[in-house]
């Protein structure tokens, strides 16, 4: 980005203690932290009480990503193209916790591209599966009776053919 | 910060005198953590947070408790007093539970809390009132609860999201059938659907 030479740092502590620094235009993405900048609440280290360092380094990853201007009309279709990819590479995370903890971190810091990003891609691993293979999926336990199961596949019969 | 942390009491053995009532008795318990809540002031308002046990916390532990009844009348609500002096101060804990004796045989029923002694003051009279906030599912999924701490991959993150989070999710789905047949996942799910701010059939 040509103006980040001269954009001032934000500096963030992850719930674990870890800082990053982050250029302001970059983390302006973030409408929780964007608050507390224009609050005037961003001098020392912004903690995130909620978020680990894992997490807030694939976030601060993202929206480094998502800053990055193209200087042209060309240019512009090919960074789309790019992002586009990044996005996908992106959600494929080694671990579904990753993904959970993206989807909390989303929420909180008020990311609303990067919620989007991931509350999409767990629907999208949920779409195609039967009930009984999202349980198995997510480890959710089936707490009903057979007898209560029953009835509130009942209940909505039409959406379980 | 002041934590509550709730047991459920099981594998309970008597020794000394198995009565319980005038004077002490003394068994020996596994406590199994169910849930532990952070407390903060506020305001002079005591606030209770519920979180989820760190994978230390979550470690059940066998005790020998020491089992006191104050007064003379057969309350069911009696103190534990854990008896093992080699901890440190800060793990000097205190108990409360429902204990019935049964003809010698003492039996531990419902969960107690535990909390750090030199929190009990401060928080005790709360601590009765959070007590209840445990339900009997949770009791008695105790059993399976070390287990499932004890690997990550086992735990249900996506149910732990709240509802709003959940809801982003379902609406996201391609059908609103689809979100509809969450409503069978668990109990949990079950009406969880029927906030999707959506509606997107296709016939």
């Amino acid at each position: 980005m040509s103006s980040s030479s001269s954009s001032k740092m934000i500096e963030l502590r992850s719930s674990d203690g870890e800082t990053f620094h982050v250029e302001e235009t970059v983390v302006l993405q973030s409408e929780t932290i964007k608050q507390m900048i224009d609050d005037d609440c961003a001098n020392a280290a912004i903690p995130l009480p909620n978020v680990t360092s894992m997490t807030l380094a694939k976030v601060i990853e993202y929206i480094k990503k998502h800053a990055e201007k193209p200087k042209d009309d060309d240019d512009k279709k090919v960074a789309e193209e790019d992002l586009k990819k990044f996005d996908a590479e992106f959600v494929k995370v080694d671990q579904e916790s990753m993904l959970f903890d993206l989807v909390r971190a989303a929420n909180y810091l008020n990311i609303k591209s990067l919620l989007d990003l991931t509350c999409q891609a767990v629907a999208d691993s949920i779409k195609d599966l039967s009930v009984e293979e999202v349980r198995k999926k997510f480890n959710i336990q089936n707490d009903f009776t057979p007898e209560e199961e029953a009835k509130v596949r009942k209940e909505n019969a039409w959406a379980f053919d | 910060m002041p934590a509550l942390l709730f047991c459920l009491l099981c594998d309970i053995r008597c020794f000394d005198s198995p009565r319980v009532g005038n004077g002490q008795s003394r068994i020996m318990a596994r406590a199994i953590p169910m849930a532990i809540f952070d407390m903060s002031e506020e305001d002079e308002e005591v606030i209770f947070k519920r979180r989820r046990l760190s994978s230390k916390e979550a470690v059940s532990f066998v005790r020998s408790w020491i089992v006191s009844d104050d007064d003379d009348d057969d309350d069911e609500v009696i103190t534990l007093q854990q008896s093992d002096s080699i901890l440190e101060d800060e793990d000097v804990f205190k108990a409360e539970a429902e204990v019935v004796d049964n003809g010698g045989e003492i039996e531990v029923q419902n969960q107690m809390n535990i909390f750090s002694s030199e929190d009990e003051e401060e928080f005790g009279n709360e601590a009765a009132i959070v007590h209840a906030v445990l339900t009997d599912s949770e009791v008695s999924d105790a059993n399976h609860l070390n287990e499932n701490m004890e690997e990550e991959e086992g735990e249900d993150r996506i149910s732990a999201l709240p509802d709003c989070l959940n809801l982003e999710i379902l609406s996201r789905l391609p059908e609103t059938k689809e979100a509809i047949k969450t409503s069978s996942l668990s109990k949990r799910w079950q009406y969880v659907w029927t906030s999707v701010p959506n509606l997107r059939i296709h016939t």
